[in-house]
């Protein structure tokens, strides 16, 4: 890292990246607070009063995609996994596709969280109940995940890289992120989701340019650079370096994909963002915008990979961070001479930095929601008004278990986290949501049985996973309890989770009354009339 | 009462469900033959957009490693098989993801928006039968 970049040196420069960090906070704070200055019931704080343009929820639905994981983890994979990364990341982009499929239905049932839209299909409590635990499942170890990543990555960026700092950051980073929720509803975070797509976007496509110039353009000898330190291009442009070639091996990479393209689709910030359109054509609309913007991103990000293996070297990557993080960071600070005194290090810190709070935020306030709204609201059927600090609690209470939980897994690998969170999304919410909106046959058993057997079976399976014991990258290295051989369950889970609904469904057929709802929920993701 | 038990007791046994009193004719989706019709068209587009992404998606990933070594063989200017394959499948997501929203606009909203119409003039209809007076 350039010295006049690090925020110990104590140089002159006006521009550093703790500065940038500080304008940041004040512009998201200010706008947080204009946004959140309207938001006078739950319908506002967590909808915006469904007033959100087709293209600004385009843009907040691209910053939903791209998670601070998604901005540093995959460019480091491509660097060092060459196939086998920019297949990950291809399938990744492909998610929008799944909730371009389900966007109009979803926001024509006119429900914001997942436990409502279930709620609509069935009489009681218990599919708000199973709803809202699903997607506490699916937010916490999500937002932990993010929480660690983004203290890692602003301790390196301003500096200070000791265990000590990054947990300052974490903490202080969560803090203010969980503010900003507070304050900024779905208004404030809809407008840092859009800031923030548009300077990942830039930051991420200027980047490439002066990378790609680097190189002079020519992307045979890209290519030949990157796979220098990776057995040249016939081993690192072919299936086989991350997972191995083994059966195993390859089942692991697709159950990778499938997890990606499946449960990315379906996390509960997009799926507020989708309830949170204007109406059932701008949700489509702004999901075709999403899927364009979001593949362009990732596009980019195979070509920073590349670049990144090309120009800082793989040895230079794993010595830094063996999964590879900060090969963003590290790129731009080996570009830094060309792009001119540090500033692309800046705006990629402050896109770092921005990115974190955003995704935070929308996975804090989608919890809180269903904590709130489902949980709260919906079972103990109180008034509106009493809906709305409530839900502003239930913010701070998800913000502080986050931050609390990412305190006390510093240290530890939180791969199985982020694993875990996002399998379950692929198993218990996806057939859900798809059997709720569109299959008249799935009942109240049915629904349950998926999404707390998907839920059980995930624990289970990630539980005796690698990514917790008997590995070097496990939670519990020196043990090893694993028969499960997959780090990535939802080539099973999946399956299982659609098994699971039809043959609850099956077993406990539906009801007349849940059929008429059935008829009802029908209507409405055909005509978005109730 | 365990949250994997129904709330209440199965439907009874026989040919026909019992009737339910809180049935709605006016939601009935299946009752006239626009709404079959909207229902179709909406599944048709909607499949198609998964069935291509699926099988583009499927064929990438597939063949990538039943390829093996294959896949980084140099197309044409520094593009291998399988970086073809995979920006297919990206491009697939793209291209499906604008024509499915064009479809949708040009086949599916006008018909939607038609029985949306039409279901706002029964309600208001069966409201004003009722009540004696219009719908809020």
């Amino acid at each position: 890292m350039t010295d006049t970049l690090l925020l110990a040196d104590g140089g002159s420069a006006l521009v550093t990246p703790l500065t940038s960090f500080l304008v940041v906070i004040c512009i998201g704070f200010l706008l947080c607070l204009a946004a959140g200055m309207g938001n006078e019931t739950v319908a506002d704080y967590y909808a915006a009063e469904r007033s959100l343009s087709a293209t600004r929820n385009a843009l907040a639905l691209c910053g939903d995609f791209i998670p601070a994981t998604a901005l540093l983890t995959p460019i480091g994979s491509v660097a060092l996994s060459g196939y086998d990364g920019m297949a990950t990341t291809v399938s990744a982009s492909v998610a929008t596709v799944v909730l371009l499929a389900l966007a109009q239905p979803l926001r024509n049932t006119g429900r914001l969280t997942l436990g409502s839209v279930l709620a609509a299909r069935t009489a009681g409590r218990a599919a708000r109940i199973a709803g809202a635990v699903v997607t506490v499942a699916v937010c916490l170890p999500l937002t932990v995940v993010q929480l660690v990543v983004a203290g890692d990555a602003i301790a390196y960026v301003v500096g200070y890289r000791t265990p000590g700092a990054a947990l300052v950051c974490t903490v202080l980073s969560g803090l203010l992120i969980t503010t900003f929720a507070v304050f900024g509803g779905m208004r404030g975070t809809s407008t840092i989701q859009a800031g923030k797509a548009l300077l990942v976007l830039g930051v991420v496509v200027a980047v490439a340019a002066v990378a790609a110039s680097a190189l002079h353009w020519d992307l045979a000898a890209l290519l030949t650079r990157a796979s220098a330190d990776r057995g040249g291009t016939g081993s690192f442009l072919a299936p086989g370096l991350h997972f191995g070639t083994g059966t195993t091996g390859r089942l692991d990479q697709f159950s990778l994909c499938l997890t990606l393209s499946l449960g990315a689709s379906v996390l509960p910030p997009l799926l507020m963002r989708v309830g949170a359109s204007a109406h059932g054509r701008a949700a489509r609309r702004a999901v075709r915008h999403a899927t364009v913007l979001t593949t362009l991103y990732y596009g980019v990000v195979v070509l920073l990979g590349l670049a990144a293996g090309g120009i800082v070297g793989v040895d230079a990557i794993t010595a830094d961070d063996p999964r590879g993080n900060s090969a963003l960071l590290l790129l731009t600070d080996a570009l830094s001479p060309r792009a001119g005194s540090g500033f692309l290090f800046t705006a990629v810190a402050c896109a770092v930095f921005v990115t974190s709070l955003a995704s935070v935020a929308g996975l804090v306030l989608a919890g809180a929601a269903a904590l709130s709204h489902d949980l709260y609201a919906g079972t103990a059927r109180v008034r509106a008004p009493r809906e709305l600090p409530v839900a502003q609690g239930a913010v701070v209470l998800l913000g502080l278990l986050g931050i609390l939980t990412a305190v006390l897994l510093r240290g530890w690998s939180i791969l199985f986290l982020a694993a875990f969170a996002t399998a379950v999304a692929a198993s218990a919410i996806l057939p859900a949501l798809v059997y709720a909106l569109f299959w008249p046959g799935f009942s109240r058993t049915g629904m349950l049985w998926t999404l707390y057997g998907s839920l059980a079976c995930c624990l289970l399976l990630q539980t005796f996973s690698p990514t917790v014991s008997g590995q070097p990258y496990s939670l519990l290295p020196g043990t090893d309890f694993h028969w499960f051989p997959l780090q990535n369950i939802a080539l099973v889970t999946v399956p299982a989770g659609f098994l699971l609904g039809w043959a609850g469904s099956r077993l406990r057929p539906p009801t007349p009354t849940e059929r008429t709802a059935a008829a009802r929920t029908e209507t409405a993701v055909l005509t978005a009339v109730d | 009462m365990s949250l994997f038990e129904p709330g209440y007791p199965p439907p009874p046994a026989g040919p026909d469900p019992v009737p339910d009193p809180a049935f709605d004719p006016v939601v009935d989706p299946h009752r006239g033959p626009d709404r079959i019709q909207l229902r179709r068209t909406a599944r048709r587009l909607r499949h198609r957009l998964l069935a291509v992404n699926a099988a583009v998606g499927l064929t990438a990933l597939l063949l990538g490693p039943a390829l093996g070594g294959t896949t980084a063989t140099t197309v044409w200017g520094g593009w291998t098989v399988g970086m073809l394959l995979l920006a297919a499948q990206a491009a697939t997501a793209v291209v499906s993801a604008v024509r499915y929203d064009r479809a949708c606009t040009a086949q599916l909203d006008p018909r939607a928006a038609a029985l949306a119409a039409a279901l706002h003039r029964e309600a208001n209809a069966l409201h004003r039968e009722a009540t004696g007076r219009a719908r809020p």
